[in-house]
């Protein structure tokens, strides 16, 4: 009784004054009903149980006492969900274009769709990898049910998972599960994304089958919002990471079966990697405070190729940051490094995209867009340290399994990996700038290959750094290096 | 003989690496290094035996200016002034900090 004089109040006038039909004013007042509490973080697990109570209140009232009754096929969380803002929906969808169906309309007009998902790496396809994302967004605005199939039989990259799940906090709940291999199953039941991706639960006795160890999703506070006067003297957040990634590789290697541990290098290595790509993605992503956030996430599985081959660990580590891209940062340089970098995208803007030649420029020694920096001569050497590192833990490795790394930003993607895998310094100075120009001579008067670096169909909005490697399990005992 | 204790950055043992430059900067204002690098003697940086990594930006961040400035480039000099009671590993990536500080910039003047 309490609904239909609500109603009744809410709609007095309004369907002649608004010239709306009657589901229209009703859809008003539901959406008048269901306001979100605005400071309650989306996504959060009281938003979530909130949204749900909501959901079979309003529920049982339509059943009950008005006549557009909503057919089952309906979820119950997907009634009272409201759009939601994304700077991820926003890159891969023009606002424009996203024509984003309301629940009771989408019972009528929506569609029902399943979506084939393969090769989902960003480390070997990162365009069509981007685009698999963008289409999972794209369905979500009008269709009422959407299966997703995830066909490929290994994980080889931890980094399209992690967007999705990031994503997915912002997509309507119309995806009710899908295909997904064994080895996939346990490598996002290990990284913990299986919640975040909204799948049911998987069978537990999968993760020893498949020897997958992870490092599940880390985050780190919002951006701009520290406090303390002592940000940067106190113990930070990345470096507790490394610590945390660090232990997690030693507790698996340590099962009885294996009986290992990293080295003393190659422990130094991983944190020196996190903590590099960590503070790059908090000084960088937001310019004008250095204060951005990130979100990481890893797993390494044993593999065991064939009986000719020595088995081996396969890593997989993924650094996300949300905003400024690494082209656009580099707008605050200073005036010598601006005339390196007009110098090299005038040389070249005729072949290859502004926004990729400036991404190139901006992973050589000593490009830095922070202008003190460069004028008290320090930075700009991050991005070759993790590439060095991560060949280092790489190498040695079997024939197909070298050291990948990619990087996206904005419309760049580079590929370092094949035959650009890693800096060189000319002549064998040992303080010579490591460059890597994408070319076969090395050289920046050469264009860039654009198999390796190339404009992405849809910008990335922010920086994904994704990076894989193997290692030998006598390396990782008896090694010194 | 005056030292730089890296473990009150640690939060003696909090976490196992250093990184980040504007952490090394901070460092390099707490520990007063304008005026350590002035000073006659050895400055002894002890670094805590568990300490597993010293990034090269935070490295840069606390002693480019140093190197740069008032050794002149001179890497033997540095570490003879700032004596590095650090393990094996620990070295090896002091020695990486020196080489990221001391690779040439483009169209950089050297000297300070």
């Amino acid at each position: 009784m309490k609904w239909r004089k609500q109603f009744r109040k809410f709609s007095r006038g309004r369907q002649e004054a608004e010239a709306k039909p009657g589901n229209a004013i009703f859809e008003q007042f539901l959406h008048q009903k269901v306001k979100g509490n605005k400071a309650r973080t989306a996504g959060s697990a009281a938003d979530r149980q909130r949204t749900r109570r909501r959901a079979n209140v309003l529920k049982r009232a339509i059943t009950r006492r008005f006549r557009f009754r909503p057919k089952s096929k309906i979820p119950v969380l997907l009634l009272a969900f409201r759009q939601r803002q994304s700077r991820l929906i926003d890159a891969l969808v023009k606002p424009s274009e996203r024509r984003w169906l309301k629940p009771l309309v989408r019972a009528r007009q929506g569609a029902s769709l399943e979506i084939q998902v393969k090769h989902f790496c960003f480390l070997d396809r990162p365009d069509e990898t981007w685009e698999t994302i963008g289409k999972m967004a794209r369905a979500e605005a009008g269709a009422w049910n959407i299966r997703v199939h995830f066909d490929d039989e290994q994980c080889l990259d931890i980094a399209p998972y992690l967007l999705t799940a990031m994503l997915w906090k912002d997509l309507a709940p119309v995806f009710s599960g899908g295909r997904m291999t064994t080895e996939l199953q346990s490598v996002i039941e290990a990284v913990q994304l299986r919640r975040q991706l909204g799948m049911g639960r998987f069978r537990l006795d999968l993760w020893d089958r498949y020897n997958v160890h992870a490092f599940p999703l880390h985050q780190r506070r919002a951006a701009n919002s520290s406090t303390s006067m002592t940000r940067h003297l106190d113990p930070q957040t990345r470096e507790r990471v490394g610590d945390n990634l660090v232990s997690s590789i030693n507790s698996w290697l340590a099962h009885p079966e294996l009986e290992m541990e990293l080295t003393p290098i190659g422990r130094g290595n991983i944190k020196n990697i996190v903590g590099e790509m960590l503070d790059n993605a908090e000084r960088h992503s937001m310019p004008d405070t250095m204060d951005g956030d990130w979100t990481i996430a890893g797993f390494m599985a044993r593999r065991e190729p064939g009986e000719d081959q020595e088995e081996y660990f396969y890593c997989s580590i993924a650094f996300v940051s949300i905003g400024a891209s690494i082209s656009d940062s580099l707008s605050t340089c200073a005036p010598g490094v601006a005339k390196v970098l007009n110098r090299y995208v005038d040389m070249h803007k005729a072949a290859c995209d502004v926004e990729v030649l400036r991404t190139i420029m901006s992973i050589q020694d000593g490009i830095t867009r922070v202008p003190t920096a460069y004028e008290e001569g320090r930075g700009g050497t991050g991005f070759q340290e993790v590439i060095d590192l991560v060949n280092d833990l790489g190498s040695p490795h079997p024939p197909t399994c070298e050291p990948k790394v990619t990087i996206l930003s904005g419309h760049a993607c580079l590929k370092l990996h094949g035959p650009y895998a890693q800096g060189v310094r000319k002549g064998g100075d040992p303080f010579a700038p490591r460059e890597i120009w994408f070319n076969g001579a090395n050289d920046s008067a050469a264009p860039p290959d654009p198999q390796y670096a190339f404009r992405l169909r849809h910008a990335f909005p922010g920086t994904l750094v994704t990076l894989s490697f193997v290692f030998k399990p006598e390396r990782s005992a008896g090694d010194e290096k | 003989m005056t030292a730089i204790e890296l473990a009150e950055l640690t939060g003696r043992g909090r976490v196992h690496s250093l990184s980040g430059q504007e952490r090394g900067l901070e460092a390099r204002n707490f520990y007063r290094l304008d005026e350590l690098d002035q000073v006659e003697g050895v400055v002894v940086v002890n670094v805590p035996d568990d300490l597993d990594a010293i990034s090269p930006s935070f490295f840069q961040g606390m002693f480019a200016k140093s190197l740069l400035g008032a050794f002149d480039r001179d890497a033997d000099r540095f570490l003879r002034h700032y004596s590095f009671k650090a393990p094996t590993h620990v070295l090896t990536q002091v020695q990486r900090g020196i080489a990221a500080v001391l690779t040439r910039r483009p169209g950089q003047p050297l000297a300070h």
